[in-house]
């Protein structure tokens, strides 16, 4: 049985807890990855914040509840509410729910998660504390090595 | 026989009676949902042998039921061709951005849209583009969502499938598409007129004297609501031929469930969606919130509760029908200012009908009073019905939360205007040009 | 677990040329060699200390594609990283080694202007990092826009967490890491021969500079001059050692101070009596020059070498 440990990616780039939503999308640009692991002042994981969390949280209201979404693509309201939460913080938008494996788990169940989840990148825990990430890619890539 | 009824109170009379009150308290309450207690009130009626198993078929108006049913269908195809949005903001765009113009616009739209769909329906299509505009143009969107409140219950007034009161009365008698639309039709025409005038005075000034990025509002673009074309144009054409259908009512005798339902899938059918899909948009708990409610007025009716009512209604008006009108009118009014119209308006069906069987006169200015009353009622408050729910819930996570006072305040006196003149009509049309 | 931060690393180019001239075009053949690989002090001594055996944190700031192929091959390595990523390009530091002529050409490049953002970001990351590690170590330069005062922070948070400091800088650096006060300064006196305002080389002046450091640092035990590999003084708080490897055949200084360094705090987390230490760290500076790359890639070889190591105790 393969383990997630064998797989990890050793990085274990986060925002915290505080940090503020425009940090967080820049470090999603510059990390170049699509979600970001928030922890604590004492380093223990909270959860995840991913460009959806964000987005979610810029698209205003009403324009979720507008059967036929494409009729404002000329407004940039999106933009300008996004605007207005970039000094909110990171705990505001995360998701504390946001599964994630441990390095004995194996890679079938990480697999599992992120089909049932169509996430592309899990957390790796030990502890409480974040030690690494698996990807979808590394777990595909299985198949041709 | 009714003076039996109403001295004779049994057990069975009075748990009918405690289920009734039960379930309506946790309607009114929310302490369940609708259809979980109108379901469980008919369920326990069954379970104790108030009624029997026949006759709870029987009591459930599948008219009325196979009419919201079919309607529901037909509007779940509508909303994805894209209609609604492409005359709202069709609307908006002639307004230049004029924020009072804006009001007038969205005011129509949202009557005449409810006339023809189920007000929830109507605002969930409505609000959001509000939302939308006054974001966009940077106003307070509060007048304009009164405004639309107040007219998805007055546009939902004119005609038969144009509100849940309206749909339970079309079924339960023998009044058509088109008596709704002669009869309903003018009072709300002026009532809106009314309306219109009375927010004018309120908020003209205010709405007026902001200003108001117009540019912005033209980058709507109302060609993208519609994604396809070919779609839109049949669904156009079936709708029109169920609106025919309906209008035509009395040549051909097919029964409103029928032309809805029947309707419904022929939209399915020619616009080749997938049934589970539009399915799913149906409002199954509402159809079953109706249906238990049925039940739980027929226990009322078996146990002769409802007899009681209708013969205290006569002995007090005196068997005069032009006071019967007004009783019912403002009764309906009142009661629908804080209860849901329709456990109101299905208890008040059976309790007029019985009237019909006791008295020999024309019963239908009842009907007509029990119509308008339910309906404009519910303006008074914000929880005065359905679509007035949705969207003062809507507003509270958003930077212009509505107030129960603050809607209190212009709905109840514009609700007072309107049954005014709605009393006045009534009055005129059927007991002074009328007899 | 260790930390090593590294402010301002590098992608290393390492050119293995037979005969290096200046105004010369060079084309590499068989027999030279060409290296690309994650650089920097503290990147270094990560990669020298997880060859070691130990388990290593790597933080610091880092950009661009360099930025991510640096952290990429570390992570090959099995180091953990925890970069901030800026905006711009991590530097590339060139060596050029002429195996004939025996000299070693080295060339660092500017390094990238850190925003007062990411250096709030850094601290703020580095802050939840500590609660991890038993160990910090700071190596190399301060990229611009930092200034020293962040020496100061680090060490500080760290000893409130009860975690040492172990600090490898340049000696410019010296009279800011006297107020933070590490547990060990190891200045890096390459092309350096000024230490606090005053000429310093030779045993003696070491032994005088080391003795001043600690007098001035409270906190710290220990002051090592590394830069004559043929006579290493450390000062620690209960004696004073030069520490001299025995037949010595230098190959490639390159990646000597980041090996010295790892292996002292590879031997000090053993619990070594202090000459122990001091003779493990030389060995591992020595295996390094005694090999082609600029770091231990033979761990067996150190063992070997212990026996090499000479250490005097001085007054």
């Amino acid at each position: 049985m393969k383990l997630v440990r064998d797989f990890i990616i050793k990085d274990i780039s986060s925002v915290t807890e505080n940090s503020p939503v425009r940090r967080v999308i820049k470090n999603m640009r510059l990390h170049r990855v699509s979600i970001m692991p928030v922890v604590n002042k004492l380093g223990e994981y909270i959860g995840c914040i991913s460009e959806e969390d964000i987005l979610e949280a810029a698209v205003p209201d009403y324009m979720k509840k507008i059967y036929n979404t494409s009729f404002m693509a000329n407004i940039d309201q999106i933009i300008a509410h996004l605007t207005q939460i970039l000094d909110d913080k990171a705990i505001a938008l995360t998701d504390v729910n946001y599964p994630y494996v441990t390095p004995d788990d194996s890679l079938e169940y990480a697999a599992d998660i992120l089909y049932r989840t169509k996430g592309n990148m899990l957390p790796v825990l030990e502890s409480k504390k974040l030690v690494g990430l698996i990807t979808l890619i590394q777990i595909l890539s299985v198949s041709i090595e | 026989m009714v003076a039996l009824a109403s001295n004779i109170f049994t057990f069975q009379t009075y748990f009918a009676l405690a289920i009734f009150v039960l379930a309506f308290s946790f309607i009114i309450s929310e302490k369940l949902p609708n259809a979980v207690a109108a379901m469980m009130g008919g369920f326990l009626l069954l379970a104790f042998h108030i009624i029997d198993q026949e006759d709870a078929v029987e009591y459930i108006d599948f008219d009325t039921i196979g009419l919201l049913c079919g309607m529901m269908i037909t509007v779940a195809v509508l909303r994805k061709s894209g209609l609604f949005e492409y005359i709202a903001i069709k609307g908006v765009k002639i307004t230049k951005g004029n924020p009072w113009k804006i009001l007038v616009v969205l005011s129509i739209v949202t009557g005449v849209l409810s006339a023809f769909l189920d007000n929830v329906t109507t605002v969930l299509i409505i609000v959001p583009l509000t939302f939308a505009v006054a974001d966009t143009i940077k106003i307070n969107p509060t007048p304009i969502l009164f405004s639309e409140i107040l007219f998805s219950n007055i546009g939902g007034a004119a005609t038969l499938i144009g509100d849940p009161p309206n749909i339970m009365i079309g079924g339960a008698t023998h009044l058509q598409f088109m008596d709704f639309i002669i009869v309903n039709g003018p009072v709300i025409l002026i009532v809106s007129v009314v309306t219109i005038f009375i927010l004018r005075l309120i908020y003209y000034k205010k709405l007026t004297s902001i200003q108001v990025d117009t540019a912005r509002l033209m980058a709507f673009d109302e060609k993208r609501t519609i994604p396809d074309k070919t779609m839109f144009i049949q669904s156009m054409v079936v709708f029109t031929l169920i609106i025919v259908a309906f209008v035509t009512q009395h040549v051909h005798q097919v029964s409103l469930a029928s032309i809805a339902l029947g309707g419904g899938f022929l939209m399915i059918m020619v616009t080749r969606q997938h049934p589970e899909e539009i399915l799913k948009e149906v409002e199954w708990p509402t159809l079953f919130f109706f249906a238990g409610l049925f039940v739980i007025i027929g226990g009322l009716e078996k146990t002769g509760v409802i007899s009681m009512v209708a013969d205290k209604m006569i002995s007090a008006t005196n068997n005069q029908m032009g006071l019967a009108t007004q009783l019912v009118l403002w009764v309906s009014a009142m009661c629908t200012v804080f209860i849901n119209s329709i456990p109101y308006t299905a208890t008040m069906i059976s309790v007029i009908k019985d009237i019909g069987e006791i008295t020999t006169g024309n019963i239908d200015p009842l009907w007509w009073a029990l119509s308008l009353g339910a309906c404009l009622g519910g303006n008074a408050s914000t929880i005065g019905a359905a679509a007035n729910i949705i969207v003062a819930g809507f507003t509270q996570k958003t930077a212009w939360p509505i107030k129960f006072g603050q809607y209190f305040k212009v709905g109840f006196p514009l609700m007072l205007v309107s049954v005014i003149i709605v009393s006045v009509y009534l009055h005129l049309v059927f007991f002074f040009w009328g007899s | 677990m260790i930390l090593t931060v590294t402010l301002n690393p590098a992608i290393d180019k390492i050119l293995y040329l037979k005969d290096f001239h200046l105004h010369k075009l060079h084309r590499l053949e068989d027999g030279d060699m060409s290296l690309i690989s994650p650089g920097g002090k503290g990147v270094n001594i990560a990669l020298n200390l997880k060859r070691l055996g130990n388990e290593v944190i790597t933080s610091g700031f880092v950009s661009g594609n360099a930025g991510h192929m640096l952290c990429d091959a570390l992570q090959q390595e099995g180091i953990t990283t925890s970069f901030i990523f800026t905006p711009g390009f991590t530097r590339t530091n060139l060596a050029i080694l002429d195996r004939n002529n025996e000299t070693l050409t080295e060339i660092n490049d500017f390094g990238e202007h850190i925003g007062q953002d990411d250096i709030d970001f850094f601290l703020e990351h580095f802050e939840t990092l500590l609660n991890r590690i038993d160990l910090l170590i700071f190596a190399g330069s301060l990229p611009f826009g930092v200034n020293e005062e962040i020496l100061k922070a680090m060490v500080e948070m760290a000893r409130t967490k009860s975690i040492k400091t172990m600090v490898h800088a340049l000696p410019k650096y010296t009279q800011s890491l006297l107020e933070a006060s590490p547990f060990l300064i190891v200045p890096d006196m390459r092309s350096h021969y000024k230490l606090l305002g005053n000429p310093v080389d030779g045993i003696d002046q070491y032994l005088e500079t080391g003795k001043k450091i600690l007098e001035q640092s409270p906190f710290t035990e220990w002051a090592i001059f590394i830069n004559r590999i043929e006579n290493v003084v450390a000062v620690s708080r209960h004696q004073s050692y030069v520490i001299r490897p025995k037949n010595l055949k230098i190959v490639n200084m390159l990646g000597y101070g980041d090996a010295y360094f790892a292996g002292f705090v590879h031997a000090y987390l053993q619990n070594w009596p202090e000459i122990t230490i001091l003779q493990y760290a030389s060995a591992c500076g020595l295996t390094n020059v005694e090999d082609l790359y600029k770091e231990i890639r033979d761990a067996q070889a150190i063992e070997n070498n212990l026996y090499r190591i000479e250490v005097e105790e001085v007054g």
